[in-house]
């Protein structure tokens, strides 16, 4: 590895975070609610941090696969601390540890949040909380590809180890026009909500705070009762749509914009994807009816929560808790799942879950025809069985997270559903769990050693757990 | 520009690094997954796997929005019929390696034209020409040329004779007798672009460009005597042996013996060779050379399929100090060693079949692009426009990049080796010779 290439270019995105920064700084501006100077300030910090690591090293840049997984591990985390300095300097969240945790969350597109009353919140801070969601949802390695000259073959490297997914495809031969491709449906899209929400009566203020959130997969509102807030089935359905929409794998979008909408239907990835959360929200939709709940709402209520908590985005109409004991489970279900891979979404992604039941069901038949070659396909495709393999292990850190995440929290005196819960709902990406962390709770209440756990689980389960646990494997530090 | 290279080995990945390197967008394809696999991880390109020949593939790879298809797999027939394709699917500029020269030659009933072929590149043919110009001029270590072959670039060890060898370049210049430029320097596997204060020492490989008709006097500059090539003895008659010897023929002056190991393949090479001497046995058995008259030859050129058989050969051809010694690589990585352990020149068919389809390749202003052997740098040709900051202004105020330098100017009519006065017009083709890291700065300064 080499320290000043990854300082360097982790300083290049502190750079770019710090000048983000000042957008909120505008907004508190014209708010006056009195928090633009604490932001500013935390600006200037983070720009002249980067400035300094950028000076560390001048010419050419030379990024090594090794540098890559570095370079993107420590700027998420170098961007959750610099990301909770708007929040300690203004005084929002007191203490260094919640305000980690609320950036982290943040960035990392979780939307678990710590903060009790969320209204009284000057503007600056409340827009600065949602940006958070959109810088992390594409990925601000992403964005720095797109933007950043020098990166070139490197840029290949971090975008690999950023972007989710078992493989990560290019659009075009340049890692930088595949990146700008990106960026701008995802800026499109984001404009298309804020515009259809400004239609339906949420203030131009709310409409783009909730666009972030719901295009990131994010799940941070501007008020304490999330989307419920909003009596409007108008607003409900928009987000529903755009939060399906984020889920989805942006390739198949700007495939879709080009003028192929029909690779949505090719793509068996996006059948998988859609027909489960198809499945589920009518089984919770019966569910509700049976209960004696009107028609309309049952099926708003359960296509809102359905689509939020499969693309990970943990927006909430409806406290879920209230409902029947297999419908919460069937949702601890799907958040393990998660989004698309390509999408903002997080979890375990939809074609790692196929992939695994496709090669259970390899087993199960060579049981019976030990002989016969059984090729996993996936659109008419031939699968390396590498992929395969790299799919199983991943399942099992993915477990072996899970497992030593409940452990630890329920050391600190959480029952067992609130610790379950929070550890899935943080390394997926989602926000909301059960029990404790529910769609009314918050994670306030959680000790403090549980919220530096539950942080250091969503930045690795928003980087895909593999480009941040290669740095704790010896090979990667031996010469 | 879209460009699609189909096959992805030595010459595609090669020709793959240098272009994408210059902003193209290039679209890699190979049936080979390790090697696709290989490519997407150290390149910036497209790279999809799957077999050349099959439109579906080529469609996903972007055929039709290409402007150009290169086509290096290692089979002729799959290089011809991808080019075909591509002329169905309006490809302007289609480029094809063909070993088989019956594809190439004169008397064939199918023209590139009809293939649908703007250019078939033939990697033996290329060495062949290269290892003749070698013969010919043994005290170079490489040569290429521009304006008509009016200007050369060659690369010369400098030896104990030489009346630069230990002084400085300022120094040097005081002794300017014809027009030159010392372009480059190579010493211990570093290439520096030298300045007035760089000094030249006797072992270090020089890059001088000059008139081609100075070329005697630029030998002498490095301390080699003024002499010519009368005895060769090449080892192996492979395809390449075989028009080496035919080649060297022509001359009246050069005597050639052709050592083989294999009797068939050497009554077969008889075949075609009139007055070159076929000896059947193994060049590594130091009685049959010495019988055969190793001592008294000019050069000795080790050509067969067997890189390491080329490798030790032409170090016992050195032990018993003939002069020259030419050796024919075909694994690229063995090229970097060839000056280590001491040996004069390398060949290598694949840099050469790139180097002939960059040379090709003209790319916005640059009309060409060659990469030499021996030195880490690359020489680019570029047309001088209307627009560019340079015209009208004297060389000396031009303020080129670092690790630059200009290499020859050629006017409408004439080439020049420039010196400070020398204008630059519009239309003028400058030639310039850099080092990689100020690649992009020098595309800056003509774009």
């Amino acid at each position: 590895m080499n320290p000043r290439t990854v300082f360097r270019i982790v300083g290049t995105l502190l750079l770019l975070l710090g000048a983000s920064m000042l957008l909120s700084v505008g907004i508190a501006l014209i708010y006056g609610d009195g928090d633009a100077l604490g932001i500013a300030f935390s600006a200037l910090i983070v720009m002249a941090t980067g400035s300094l690591l950028v000076l560390l090293k001048r010419g050419k840049v030379d990024l090594t696969l090794r540098d890559g997984f570095a370079v993107v591990s420590l700027g998420w985390f170098c961007m959750s601390l610099a990301g909770s300095l708007p929040f300690l300097i203004t005084g929002a969240i007191p203490t260094f540890t919640e305000a980690f945790f609320e950036s982290a969350s943040g960035f990392t597109t979780t939307g678990a949040s710590i903060l009790t009353n969320i209204e009284s919140l000057p503007h600056g801070i409340l827009f600065w909380r949602s940006f958070t969601h959109w810088v992390g949802g594409m990925g601000i390695i992403v964005f720095s590809i797109a933007i950043l000259p020098f990166l070139g073959i490197g840029g290949m490297q971090m975008f690999k180890a950023e972007s989710p997914g078992p493989t990560a495809d290019k659009l075009t031969p340049r890692i930088k026009s595949t990146a700008e491709i990106l960026w701008g449906v995802y800026v499109l899209f984001t404009v298309c909500e804020v515009v259809l929400l400004t239609l339906g009566g949420m203030p131009l203020f709310d409409s783009a705070c909730h666009a972030f959130g719901t295009l990131a997969t994010g799940g941070f509102s501007t008020k304490s009762a999330s989307i419920g807030y909003y009596d409007s089935a108008y607003i409900h359905w928009v987000i529903i749509v755009f939060m399906f929409l984020a889920g989805v794998s942006f390739n198949l979008h700007y495939h879709a914009l080009r003028g192929q909408p029909k690779q949505y239907l090719q793509s068996p990835e996006f059948r998988f994807f859609a027909s489960i959360i198809i499945a589920a929200v009518l089984a919770m939709t019966a569910l509700r009816l049976v209960e004696g709940d009107p028609l309309e709402k049952s099926l708003r209520e359960s296509a809102f929560t359905a689509v939020s908590i499969t693309t990970t985005t943990g927006y909430a109409t409806a406290n879920f808790e209230a409902w029947h004991p297999v419908a919460q489970i069937a949702l601890v279900l799907l958040m393990i799942m998660g989004g698309m891979a390509g999408s903002t979404g997080g979890g375990m992604k939809a074609i790692r879950i196929q992939l695994l039941m496709k090669q259970a069901r390899v087993e199960l038949h060579k049981l019976v025809h030990p002989q016969t070659l059984y090729p996993i396909r996936q659109g008419g495709r031939i699968i390396q069985e590498e992929i395969v393999l790299n799919v199983l292990a991943f399942a099992l850190l993915y477990a072996v997270l899970l497992a030593i995440g409940t452990l630890i929290m329920s050391l600190i005196d959480l029952d067992h559903v609130t610790a379950f819960t929070s550890v899935v709902a943080c390394l997926s990406n989602i926000g909301p769990g059960l029990g404790g962390v529910g769609p009314t709770d918050n994670y306030a209440a959680i000790p403090g050693v549980g919220k530096w756990v539950l942080s250091m689980m969503m930045i690795t389960g928003r980087l895909e757990i593999y480009t941040v646990l290669v740095l704790f494997t010896r090979t990667f530090w031996s010469r | 520009m879209n460009i699609l290279i189909i096959g992805a080995g030595e010459v595609g990945g090669h020709l793959a690094r240098l272009l994408s390197q210059e902003n193209h967008d290039i679209t890699v394809v190979d049936h080979d997954p390790d090697r696709i696999q290989y490519i997407s991880n150290t390149l910036d390109v497209l790279a999809i796997e799957g077999p050349g020949t099959s439109p579906s593939v080529l469609k996903e790879a972007g055929i039709e929005s290409a402007d150009m298809l290169i086509s290096v797999t290692t089979v002729d027939e799959v290089n011809v019929l991808t080019c075909m394709i591509a002329k169905q699917f309006g490809v302007k500029t289609k480029i094809a390696r063909v070993r088989n020269r019956d594809f190439s030659t004169g008397g064939s009933f199918l023209k590139p034209e009809d293939l649908g072929i703007d250019l078939i590149i033939h990697p033996e043919l290329e060495a062949t020409r290269e290892i003749v110009r070698l013969i010919r001029y043994p005290q170079v270590q490489e040569i290429i040329t521009f304006c008509n072959d009016e200007i050369a670039i060659i690369g010369l060890k400098v030896v104990e004779r030489s009346p630069i060898a230990g002084k400085k370049l300022q120094e040097i210049a005081e002794l300017r007798k014809f027009a030159y430029r010392l372009v480059a320097v190579n010493r211990e596997n570093r290439t520096i672009i030298p300045r007035g204060s760089d000094h030249i020492e006797v072992g270090d490989d020089i890059y001088i460009s000059c008139y081609t008709k100075n070329l005697q006097d630029a030998f002498a500059l490095a301390g080699h005597q003024d002499w010519e090539t009368h005895r060769v003895m090449l080892y192996g008659a492979t395809p390449i042996g075989r028009m080496v010897a035919k080649e060297l023929e022509q001359e009246k002056s050069i005597h050639v013996k052709l050592i083989e190991r294999n009797r068939d393949r050497g009554l077969a090479a008889a075949e075609g060779l009139d007055n070159t001497d076929i000896v059947v046995g193994e060049a590594s058995d130091i009685d049959l050379i010495s019988r055969e008259g190793i001592i008294d030859m000019d050069v000795f050129a080790a050509l067969t399929d067997d890189d390491e058989d080329n490798i030790v050969t032409s170090l016992l051809a050195r032990h018993l100090r003939v002069p020259r010694t030419i050796t024919l690589i075909g694994k690229t990585q063995y090229v970097p060693i060839v000056k280590t352990i001491g040996l004069d020149v390398a060949i290598n068919p694949r840099l050469l079949t790139s180097n002939a389809i960059l040379k090709f390749i003209r790319i916005g202003r640059i009309i060409s692009l060659r990469h030499m052997v021996g030195v880490d740098a690359e020489t680019y040709e570029f047309e001088v426009d209307p627009g560019s900051e340079i015209v009208g202004k004297k060389l000396r105020e031009i303020n080129f990049p670092k690790g630059s330098i200009v290499v020859a100017v050629e006017h409408k009519d004439f080439g020049e080796i420039p010196v400070g006065d020398t204008p630059i017009y519009v239309g003028d083709r400058v030639v310039v010779f850099c080092i990689p890291e100020s690649v992009p700065d020098v595309l800056r300064l003509f774009s």
